[in-house]
């Protein structure tokens, strides 16, 4: 039985992409063998750039005044194009040992709830350059944004599946209630100012959508649709380690009545033109209707669109009985995010704690150092903790952080 | 437990509450940009250029504020006219279709002033008539009044009216539109005036359900009422008239002319009088002043001295020939200079105008198109060619608008100037309290365009005026500030004028430059 716990902690090392959706080694190591059902709680923030840092997020949300030596230093760090993206992950499962599936001891049923929010920004050195430092010191020059690309997603779901009691191989079915979908993609966006007359123009081609704007509140659904998280676990031979494949939030969201503005044109501004300066006043002063003025064409539909899925590849493998290694890449289909390469070395410290350490490369960010801790507190209650960024955890000059913590109780 | 949720409420409170994010950027927006024309100084109305372009303030009006309806009017009227039987005493029984009366005579309308018309040609207006049948009988009566042609065809009334019992008569009514009818006034004879002609026949209704009971001195009454008649050509004699002419004319009102030796050198004054009636007219101008507030200036103008006789005009059938009489008034013949340098706010037309002043020499043939009276127009035309040294215009400017103070930079304003004179500009803040003056520009240069030697083309020269924008000016905006904009204006080679061309133009184009203040909440 040891055996099998031990490599069900194993597993679970490596199967989950966010790391607070996985449980305690301890838990599934010293799991009693009367457990009928665990309930486990996991929660996990993070965010990550190759270009900003954890000052500029800071001032962004907390609020604060961002200093022409920090937006020098950033702007200098920046390459071309850059990236960044932020993800919140909220989630209560609950796994049932006592059942049975399609007439097999070894399979048992799972279901859960769980929220995510999930945003990412692609985009080029000259559009930060315009937004923090203005159009004036590019005067005479074209301000070429390349091409742009933001989402933002927040959905919750409502699971049901089943999973293999022995590799914890699962498959999980779940209505999505979509909260909130903000999509721009910008294929081309020139900006120059001229010199002399200060005369503005902007030269784009880009769309947007947002999710129906006509309702109010931060949990109301805008949409419905369905997801598959699916886990494959392939064991080594010799109880070696294993191969693993996990794919979450494969499914489609229909957006009802969202809005969707396009806009393929050149835009000119040199000003409010006004026909009669001795006698103006402010309704005399006649702004364009901007809409019109940009060329937006805008409309409400209601559109089926992708969640933020991913699926990624690990494996893991013992050294001794003390240790394992651990490597993996996560993919994940958006223009913000690189491959996500991970390097990890496993071991127990001291009687009921075991220590991880990662290095990870890619997704949003840059290299970045992690570190994990799983602890058993009593015989029912089990916590892991730790950071995929620790260095962002301590620095406000990082690029990134993260965050997660997980508790299981055995019932 | 308890520690642990009350710590998660407060964490969840504090992560609401989030002062605003903010930078600074540079920026270089276009703020506004326009042109600055003479027609935006002065009301197109009151401006007109010549062949070469150069503008003239021109001011015209009207004085032909006569009323000419007294000479071609049909007052709402109601003429009455009584057809007896041709028997005075007793009473015969008359079967159906027994012709009673058989009548022909002239009804005559009460035109007044004197008037005499022979023809007349509607646009308007409602002829009722009713027919009072005091015969104990159905009559059946006929009144043709061949006078009265509707599209050509003489109108014809045709009245059946029930028998008069015990006292009351029994009527018959109707009405006809007069638009396009012709009403020819001479009369059975052809030659009078204001009369026209009516044949009555009365008989008793062929299909009347009992004979007529017809007693002595009963009679059939017709009666034609006009109703809001509208004359379109009158012909006749008008007779005489005087009309008073005592007009006031509002002259340079609104106009902001800045100060300076204006050139009146070339200045004309234009009466223009068009006679478009066929009866001859004598107009007398005993005064033409210009009345400022210190002094009245009479206009001395030979031509003005004595009566002008108006022919009559010529109409040919198919259009009208008026007759028409053009003064052009200017400094060599006459005090003009003097009686425009005045600057009058008013000019002040005494006079009269005589219809027919010598009767009736047109044998009865005066005619008159309504729409077409005689026409007393006037014109002042002054050149705008002028000389001004620092003359200074002022406007004063309420800032009541919220304003924005995220902002620190400067206001450029680039300008460029075809007029061939100078500005300079000054920005004062004005504190009407304590009447404390904040300097925001003084003397801003606008440069003149050059003017090129004996041709009135200018070439445009630009300028560019800074003016800040600071946190001195936010708060002096504040406290119940106004911005007094003063413009000093001089022309080039002064006292020698230069002319304003309809070409010529100001444009300015302004941008914000300086640092903004990004806040997101």
């Amino acid at each position: 039985m040891k055996k099998v716990l031990g490599f069900i902690a194993m597993v679970l090392l490596i199967v989950n992409n966010t790391i607070s959706q996985t449980h305690s080694y301890w838990l599934l190591k010293g799991i009693p063998e009367n457990t009928k059902q665990i309930l486990s709680l996991g929660v996990e923030a993070s965010w990550g750039s190759n270009s900003l840092n954890n000052e500029w997020l800071s001032e962004m949300t907390l609020g604060g005044h961002i200093g022409q030596e920090q937006k020098n230093l950033l702007f200098q760090n920046m390459e071309d194009y850059n990236r960044v993206g932020a993800a919140f992950m909220g989630e209560l499962n609950v796994y049932s040992f006592i059942d049975s599936v399609f007439g097999s001891q070894q399979w048992g049923l799972t279901g859960g709830v769980s929220h995510v929010s999930a945003t990412n920004l692609y985009f080029g050195k000259d559009f930060f350059d315009l937004v923090y430092f203005g159009n004036a010191r590019s005067a005479g020059d074209t301000l070429d944004f390349g091409k742009m690309y933001g989402q933002l997603q927040s959905f919750q779901k409502f699971g049901i599946g089943i999973f293999n009691k022995e590799n914890l191989s699962a498959i999980r079915l779940s209505y999505v209630s979509g909260i909130n979908y903000l999509n721009l993609q910008v294929d081309r966006a020139r900006w120059f100012t001229s010199p002399t007359t200060g005369v503005t123009s902007l030269d784009y081609d880009a769309t947007y959508e947002q999710a129906d704007t006509t309702k109010s509140g931060a949990f109301t659904s805008r949409g419905q649709g369905f997801c598959i998280d699916a886990d494959l676990n392939i064991p080594m031979k010799k109880d070696q380690g294993f191969f693993a494949i996990s794919v979450r939030n494969i499914g489609y969201t229909y957006w009802q009545n969202s809005i969707h503005y396009t806009a393929d044109s050149v835009f000119t501004w040199n000003g409010i033109e006004i026909g009669d300066i001795l006698n103006v006043s402010a309704d005399s002063i006649g702004l364009p209707a901007w809409q019109d003025t940009l060329g937006i064409e805008g409309n409400v539909k209601s559109k089926w669109r992708a969640l933020p899925g991913s699926i990624q590849f690990r494996m893991i493998k013992k050294i001794n009985s003390k240790s394992s290694y651990e490597a993996g890449i996560m993919l994940q289909p958006n223009y913000a995010a690189l491959p996500l390469v991970s390097l990890g070395y496993n071991h127990f410290v001291a009687k009921g704690l075991m220590l991880s350490e990662r290095l990870n490369y890619g997704g949003y960010g840059r290299l970045a150092v992690g570190l994990e801790m799983q602890y058993l507190l009593g015989e029912k209650l089990f916590l892991r903790a730790g950071t995929q960024h620790l260095w962002g955890v301590i620095s406000r000059q990082a690029r990134g952080s993260n965050a997660f913590l997980g508790l299981s109780l055995v019932l | 437990m308890r520690k642990l949720l009350f710590l998660l409420v407060v964490l969840v409170l504090a992560s609401c509450r989030k002062e605003a994010t903010t930078w600074n950027t540079d920026v270089s927006v276009p703020l506004f940009r326009g042109e600055l024309m003479l027609t935006d100084i002065v009301a197109d109305s009151l401006l007109a250029s010549d062949n070469g372009g150069l503008w003239s303030f021109v001011y015209a009006g009207d004085l032909a504020e006569i009323n000419y309806d007294s000479l071609a009017q049909l007052p709402d009227t109601t003429v009455s006219e009584s057809f007896k039987v041709p028997f005075t005493s007793g009473t015969i029984t008359l079967p159906a279709g027994t012709s009673i009366i058989n009548v022909s005579r002239d009804i005559e309308f009460d035109i007044p002033n004197g008037v005499q018309l022979k023809r007349v040609r509607m646009k308007a207006g409602t002829l009722q008539y009713r027919v009072i049948n005091y015969i104990s009988g159905h009559m059946n009566s006929v009144f043709s009044l061949p006078g009265l042609l509707n599209q050509g065809v003489p109108l014809v009334i045709n009245a059946a009216t029930p028998p008069e019992q015990s006292g009351v008569p029994g009527v018959a009514e109707g009405t006809f539109n007069l638009e396009d009818f012709e009403f020819d006034l001479t009369g059975a004879s052809g030659t009078s005036f204001n009369r026209v002609f009516v044949d009555a026949a009365v008989s008793v209704a062929v299909d009347a359900p009992t004979a007529a009971i017809v007693q002595g001195q009963d009679s059939v009454v017709v009666e034609l009422s006009f109703i809001e008649a509208v004359v379109e050509y009158a012909n006749g004699y008008f007779g005489q008239h005087t009309y008073v002419i005592n007009e006031q004319e509002n002259v340079f009102e609104g106009v902001n002319l800045p100060e300076g030796q204006l050139n009146l050198s070339e200045a004309t004054f234009l009466l223009n009088i068009k006679n478009n009636i066929g009866a001859d007219a004598r107009l007398n101008l005993n005064s033409i002043s210009s009345n400022s507030n210190n002094e009245s200036v009479e206009l001395s103008y030979a031509p003005f001295q004595q009566p002008m006789l108006l022919t009559r005009a010529l109409d040919d059938g198919w259009s009208v020939s008026p007759s028409v009489l053009s003064y052009i008034v200017n400094e060599g013949n006459s005090n003009l200079t003097q009686w425009i340098g005045n600057l009058p706010s008013e000019i002040s037309f005494q006079g009269n105008l005589q219809l027919n002043p010598l009767g009736n020499i047109s044998g009865s043939n005066d005619f008159i198109y309504t729409e077409k009276p005689i026409e007393l127009d006037y014109e002042i035309r002054i050149p705008l060619r002028f000389a001004t040294e620092s003359v200074l215009l002022s406007d004063t400017l309420d800032i009541q608008a919220a304003i924005d103070e995220d902002f620190f930079g400067a206001l450029e304003i680039l300008v460029t100037n075809e007029y061939p004179f100078a500005l300079g500009l000054d920005l004062i803040l004005l504190n009407t309290i304590t009447n404390e003056e904040y300097i925001v520009a003084l003397n801003q240069e606008v440069r003149a365009g050059i003017q090129q030697p004996n041709s009135s083309l200018v070439i445009a020269v630009e300028s560019l005026l800074s003016f800040s924008v600071n946190e001195v000016i936010y708060s002096k905006l504040k406290e119940n500030h106004r911005m007094i904009i003063r413009a000093h204006i001089s022309t080039p080679n002064y006292p020698g004028p230069v002319g304003l061309y309809n070409f010529y133009k100001m444009t300015y184009a302004a941008v914000l430059r300086g640092q903004y203040g990004v806040v997101v909440q």
